[in-house]
């Protein structure tokens, strides 16, 4: 509303927030229209808390799984599996 | 070294800095908690997103430099305390949202809506990859 706003130009930002919506997975992008800059904020950010809650979830895996690991020859395995794929 | 010219990806850089840490905290919590050795494989999770940038991102910056100040990460993101005054500011009914994004990516308190979106993009780009690598390595893990 006010012309501060315009240091960055209403296209510059519409162009962001496709960017934006871009990134979401087809299941969230679907329920959010490009005209909803609101809603699309409140998908991103749902987003990102279920990426940090899988970063837990993987955490706690790994670290079951570490428990159960020896040392040394099975590491050397997953380094170099992880590099060959 | 100028990551973009380099032979070496980004996801690969994730990977030896995520695997070197993961084989570090292996030797290291023979002894410890299981709530301990996933909090500390969580900050390595969070550190190696953050090395693979190169510190291109204000979000990698926050991230590191959180856990040089305080020797590890917590749950919620850093933030930065410093307040800007002319802030681009997208249209009213967004400013929730945008102030959730705020406190959901690190580092990104103090920016204006544009620079906002850029970090997101990157953010988000970057969780999804360390999300894979982490399945990644707990399939070859849990096969062996």
């Amino acid at each position: 509303m006010s012309s501060r706003r315009s240091r960055i130009s209403d296209d510059e930002i519409n162009d962001l927030i496709s960017k934006l919506q871009a990134l979401l997975p087809e299941s969230r992008r679907r329920t959010t229209s490009r005209a909803s800059a609101a809603k699309l904020l409140k998908e991103t950010c749902g987003y990102i808390k279920s990426l940090h809650r899988e970063v837990d979830d993987l955490s706690e895996q790994l670290g079951g799984l570490m428990a159960t690991m020896e040392a040394d020859s099975p590491q050397a395995e997953i380094i170099r599996s992880i590099l060959r794929s | 070294m100028d990551l973009e010219h380099s032979s070496i990806s980004k996801p690969m850089i994730m990977a030896f800095h995520f695997l070197g840490a993961l084989s570090h905290i292996q030797k290291t919590t023979t002894h410890s908690t299981f709530v301990c050795r996933c909090h500390r494989i969580r900050c390595a999770a969070y550190t190696s997103m953050a090395l693979s940038t190169g510190g291109h991102s204000a979000w990698s910056r926050a991230l590191l430099r959180g856990k040089l100040r305080r020797g590890g990460l917590r749950k919620r993101a850093v933030i930065l305390q410093r307040p800007r005054k002319r802030a681009v500011r997208l249209e009213e009914g967004c400013q929730d949202g945008a102030d959730v994004l705020r406190r959901l990516v690190p580092g990104s308190a103090g920016m204006d809506s544009a620079e906002l979106l850029d970090e997101t993009a990157d953010y988000i780009r970057c969780l999804e990859e360390q999300v894979s690598l982490m399945r990644s390595i707990v399939n070859v893990v849990s096969s062996l």
